[in-house]
């Protein structure tokens, strides 16, 4: 009998706290969103088994220097491995086609990243510190590798809720950019056919990555893990002759990062870290963020607009496309533009603001380690 | 505390758009180069 009692008292279900019951349904909110919704399920999924395996009382499993998943996150994003390698995955899936097509693309780009900034400046007002102000505001750029190396560097107390905000939020583009679209441009606006774009011959696309490498990280070195490793995933794919590695990038090392990432970052997420008021604040900041960059994205289109000739001027819905939710922004600018002109396919003009987010928000991310020690 | 915000935001903003800007210009200047290579090269083989 007393040994049955020592059992139970061993066991786990005597320990079970009510904010551990409140972040179990956290967790089985992103499992059902992944599975039921289909919701970013590559990441929803292990962040929520994640969240889930964080609050079983004494599994340990994130116990510093002994938990199984604490090692994952300890080498992986402590050390800093897991972001540049799901970069190079990501730079070995990207085409930078339709950038290199119409390079005045690249503004828009850069453009959505003053949402970030704006966000920045908000999140201060509401007491956060520098540190974390700017990891809240990279939320804005809609990039989930580069707001966990951002967070794992200033604030790594703020990387489960930033990392998992931003995740969700690029999950709801289509749900939250097409009122700001609508609101920010007129019907004959989201109705302009682009010009046809050019092609691109295989050199200009060889020495992209190579160019793009030296400038970027020429001009912003804290950039450095996440913009080389991009661009040489890229280059592994536009060269051609290493038809293994771009296959291994694209697929075998992606998906296996993408587990070693997703579930230690859901395991941060402990009911004694996550159920805070302050919580609550990153995650409407980061919907302020990702909205203020939806918005300055179209506000430069519409600049941009300005200056070009009737010819070559831009749809300002591709603005919102520097947000750099790749591709489910571009998407979302396709279907918008479709459902107002049968005969505008904005996919491909979409992609090149797509995949210049991903580059502004680097050099965003970059800056904020320049500055902020 | 303020003015650092500021300070950083401004630097933030302005690094972002000249990083742009440098890029945009250095993609010109390849792809030109690009346009010239290749029409050199269809004219050697005429």
């Amino acid at each position: 009998m007393s040994t049955a009692i020592d059992l139970i008292h061993m066991s786990g279900f005597l320990y079970i706290s009510w904010k551990m019951v409140v972040m179990w349904l956290v967790a089985f909110g992103f499992i059902y969103l992944a599975i039921a919704k289909n919701f970013e399920p590559l990441l929803l999924l292990p962040i929520g088994f994640g969240i889930l395996l964080a609050n079983l009382p004494f599994a340990e499993l994130m116990k510093p220097h002994e938990g199984l998943l604490w090692r994952f996150y300890h080498y992986g994003i402590q050390w800093e491995v897991i972001p540049p390698l799901i970069f190079l995955g990501i730079g070995a899936l990207t085409d930078f086609g339709p950038l290199l097509a119409n390079p005045k693309l690249l503004f828009l780009g850069g453009g959505a990243q003053m949402g970030v900034y704006i966000t920045f400046f908000a999140a201060h007002l509401f007491g956060f510190n520098v540190a974390e102000s700017a990891v809240i505001g990279i939320i804005g750029g809609a990039d989930g590798p580069t707001t966990i190396y951002l967070a794992s560097k200033l604030a790594p107390h703020l990387l489960g809720s930033c990392a998992v905000a931003a995740y969700s939020y690029m999950a709801m583009v289509p749900l939250v950019q097409p009122p700001i679209m609508y609101l920010m441009t007129t019907k004959k606006q989201r109705q302009r056919v682009m010009k046809t774009m050019r092609k691109v011959g295989r050199l200009e696309r060889i020495l992209f990555p190579i160019v793009a490498t030296i400038v970027v990280i020429l001009l912003i070195p804290p950039s450095a893990p996440l913009m080389a490793m991009f661009m040489l995933g890229n280059l592994f794919r536009e060269s051609g002759v290493v038809e293994r590695l771009n296959h291994a990038a694209q697929n075998e090392l992606l998906n296996i990062v993408t587990i070693f990432l997703g579930v230690p970052v859901g395991a941060t997420m402990n009911a004694e870290v996550f159920l805070k008021p302050d919580v609550l604040f990153i995650f409407f900041l980061g919907l302020f963020a990702f909205m203020a960059s939806t918005a300055t994205g179209i506000g430069i289109a519409h600049i941009m607009n300005l200056f070009l000739k009737e010819e070559n001027k831009i749809n300002p819905l591709v603005g919102a496309a520097g947000v750099s939710a790749v591709p489910m922004s571009a998407r979302v600018v396709q279907m918008v533009g479709l459902k107002e002109n049968k005969r505008n396919y904005l996919l491909m003009h979409a992609m090149g603001p797509n995949v210049a987010g991903v580059i502004g928000t680097v050099m965003a991310a970059g800056i904020f380690l320049s500055l902020i020690k | 505390m303020m003015s650092q915000m500021i300070n950083i935001s401004i630097a933030g903003v302005s690094g972002v758009m000249i990083g742009i800007f440098l890029l945009y210009l250095s993609v010109r200047v390849t792809c030109w180069c690009c346009d010239k290579i290749e029409k050199k090269e269809k004219r050697g083989k005429k």
